[in-house]
């Protein structure tokens, strides 16, 4: 359950067991105000019960004492009383109008009363016509104590009745109240309870909300990128610091004008466009504009941006990449003179391949044709000397070729599959034999393993290896060549020849694979001093190492290493 | 002027056009060699043109064709040949001291008939011009409506 359901649904249960307390209480206090009602009506019977029995009372008595003393001011006295009587009466029936048996008991009292009242009419008027004693005799009478005895019972039992309701009712209405009141005290602690539990939720969700809102201040203070808010009416609404840092501007002067007037000219209708695509909806990752400096510079920014369409609002999150573009620029430079270079450098191959060529073709060509043509006019001096512009024109041209060649093998696309070695260095042997027929060549050949590689150029790579060795094993009556391999320190294989040839001086060790560079004179061993230069480049390309070990009239060992991992 | 001849060699290096024909006279085919000195001129040879406008319509049995030459180049003369109806039966062999990897492949995807990299060695290219010519001027049965073999 969220937050806000939870602190929703809390302060709903507390109001609603506050209505059901409330109407609670209301009815109690509306039966409470009718209980009052009702005692106080109950006792008003009372009252006027007693009145009525005084009333008679007060009659009987005047009555009496009239008849006995024939005062006239008793006589007063009970004509007082009487008239008041059935007024009386009337008023307790009203008063017990709800009461049934009020009325009944009311129903019986009446006529006692009456039947009593007229009884003593009659002894009054025989005391004022007869005579005293007559009306004294009435008095002794028992009917009259009867009848008053009588209307003293019902009376009693009628006082009786309210006081047995008087009680009742009161005790209803003590109740009411205890039950209002636990009402009032039970909802009013169940829902302090439930608001309590409310503003726990709501506090704890305010510390949450108020920790979030710091952390992010902090991120938007700390963060190197500028971030901001811009509302769809083109003006920034919050930055962070970045902004001034960056630009040189107060946020102030940053939040003063259309965001548009801080862009390139040249960028704002694509900026714009931009804007629209957020303020219809959409995000925006990698935008990218030049904002002005207050010094008058501009920086790149590359942008993401996202819309909050209900408030109007873009939240953007701008990167400085002003030093990357320009890194990328000189990169591109860079490229773009690489390329060129490497255009020159093709055209310089191409020319060197064709024209550098031909001229040496001709100068051997005639050359001959020279000595052919003037043969008898020339001595064994002059066609030694011809013979000799032949050859240098025909080791240049071969030192043409192995260049292009070479420059040919760092430039050549590499087509990297499994190789055989073994198979690979089985073929090259055998390419050799007919140089090497007449020769004594003890070979062994251990297993080797499978690599990877561009075939044609590895098997440049152990032609030029194993011919090296053959080349200078030559002096050796008996050759000893060993081609093997061995795991390399990490992930590679490193694959040797050995021969027990000329061998090299360690010292030289370093020069062995330049480019014509020969540790031997042309006299000794023939060659351009391209081989080895080769094999580097292409072992090189194959993210490899070459070197070698050797002892002058010894032999040498070449090595090369391959990585186990399948590229390059 | 009917030039009845049955070579065609488009060079620009007179020297190399001295040792090629040198060459071919081995065979004694240096007289049946029309000599041009670029492309221009060996496409106007071959359309019958320009400065041979008044030839035979006649085709040789074979164009030996360098590559680097002035105007229109060795590559341009070929896919002129090998994208005319006309002209696309006639052998082409490319003779160039280019070892070029692209040179080779370009030359082979217009369709040329051979490839021949000229050696350094004038004894090797001796040997290979004398070879090329008697291969295609004596040995090879030319299309038909090119120069008949000489009597």
């Amino acid at each position: 359950m969220t937050i806000e359901r939870k602190i929703f649904g809390g302060f709903g249960l507390a109001v609603a067991i506050l209505i059901i307390a409330a109407t609670v209480a209301y009815h109690s206090a509306v039966e409470s105000v009718e209980d009052g009602h009702r005692v106080a009506r109950t006792q008003e019977v009372l009252k006027e019960l007693e009145a009525t029995f005084l009333l008679i009372k007060e009659a009987e008595s005047g009555h009496r004492g009239y008849v006995i003393a024939g005062d006239e001011q008793f006589l007063k006295t009970y004509e007082s009383a009487i008239n008041g009587v059935p007024q009386q009466i009337k008023r307790v029936r009203n008063l017990t109008a709800d009461n049934p048996a009020q009325q009944r008991r009311l129903a019986i009292l009446e006529p006692l009363v009456t039947a009593l009242l007229q009884f003593r009419a009659e002894t009054i008027k025989l005391q004022k016509t007869v005579g005293i004693e007559v009306a004294r005799l009435g008095i002794r009478t028992r009917l009259g104590t009867r009848q008053g005895n009588e209307i003293h019972k019902v009376i009693e039992e009628m006082k009786g009745e309210e006081r047995e309701l008087l009680t009742q009712r009161t005790k209803q209405s003590e109740a009411r109240a205890q039950t209002t009141i636990a009402v009032i005290i039970v909802g009013g602690v169940l829902s302090l309870l439930v608001v309590g539990a409310a503003s726990v939720i709501v506090r704890r969700a305010l510390i949450l909300r108020k920790q979030a809102e710091e952390e992010r201040a902090r991120f938007f203070t700390l963060s190197r990128d500028m971030l901001c808010t811009a509302g769809f009416d083109g003006y920034f609404k919050d930055l962070n610091q970045a902004w001034e840092k960056t630009l040189g501007y107060t946020k102030a002067e940053l939040l003063a004008k259309p965001y548009i007037e801080f862009i390139h000219p040249d960028d704002r209708a694509a900026t714009l466009a931009e804007a629209d695509k957020v303020s219809g909806g959409n995000t925006v990752i990698s935008f990218e504009n030049r904002y002005r400096c207050k010094d008058g510079s501009y920086r790149w920014f590359l942008w993401s941006a996202t819309p909050v369409i209900e408030d109007q609002l873009a939240y953007g999150a701008a990167r400085d990449v002003t030093e990357r573009k320009r890194a990328d620029e000189e990169i591109k430079k860079a490229n773009a003179q690489l390329e060129a270079a490497n255009e020159e450098l093709e055209a310089f191959s191409y020319s060197v391949s064709h024209d550098l060529r031909a001229p040496l073709r001709h100068i051997d060509g005639f050359a001959d044709l020279l000595g052919k043509h003037a043969s008898g006019d020339i001595d064994e001096k002059g066609h030694r000397y011809l013979r000799t512009i032949s050859e240098s024109a025909k080791q240049m041209g071969r030192l043409i070729d192995d260049l292009l060649v070479f420059s040919r093998m760092g430039r050549t696309e590499m087509h990297g599959t499994t190789v055989n070695l073994e198979q690979l260095v089985k073929e090259v042997v055998s390419d050799f034999r007919p140089d090497t027929e007449g020769r004594k060549i003890a070979w062994t050949i251990e297993a080797l393993p499978e690599v990877y590689g561009d075939l044609s150029l590895l098997r440049q790579v152990m032609a030029n290896l194993i011919g090296n060795a053959v080349k200078y094993t030559s002096l050796r009556e008996e050759a000893k060549i060993e081609i093997g391999s061995r795991n390399g320190a990490s992930d590679e294989t490193v694959v040797f020849v050995r021969d027990n040839g000329a061998g090299f001086d360690m010292q030289y060790a370093h020069k062995l694979f330049g480019v014509f560079q020969r540790l031997h004179s042309a006299n000794e061993f023939e060659g351009t001093g391209i081989g080895l230069a080769n094999v580097q480049r292409i072992i090189t390309r194959h993210r490899g190492r070459t070197w070698a070990e050797g002892k002058v009239d010894e032999g040498a060992t070449f090595n090369f290493s391959l990585p186990h991992a399948q590229g390059g | 002027m009917a030039e009845l001849k049955r070579l065609l060699l488009a060079e620009d290096n007179l020297k190399d056009v001295e040792l090629t024909l040198m060459a071919l006279d081995e065979h004694h085919l240096a007289n049946e060699v029309v000599v041009v000195n670029d492309g221009a001129e060996a496409l106007d040879y071959l359309y019958c043109r320009g400065k041979f406008k008044m030839r035979t319509g006649t085709h040789p049995v074979v164009v030996l064709l360098d590559l680097k030459m002035p105007k229109v180049d060795g590559l341009e003369v070929l896919r002129t040949i090998k994208n005319d109806e006309r002209l696309k039966a006639i052998p082409v062999v490319v003779l160039t001291s280019s070892r070029e990897e692209k040179d080779l492949i370009e030359s082979y995807k217009l369709g040329v008939n051979a490839y021949v990299v000229k050696p350094v060695d004038f004894q090797q290219f001796v040997e290979a011009v004398k070879e090329l010519g008697a291969f295609w001027a004596i040995v090879n049965e030319p299309p038909p409506g090119s120069v008949g073999k000489a009597t």
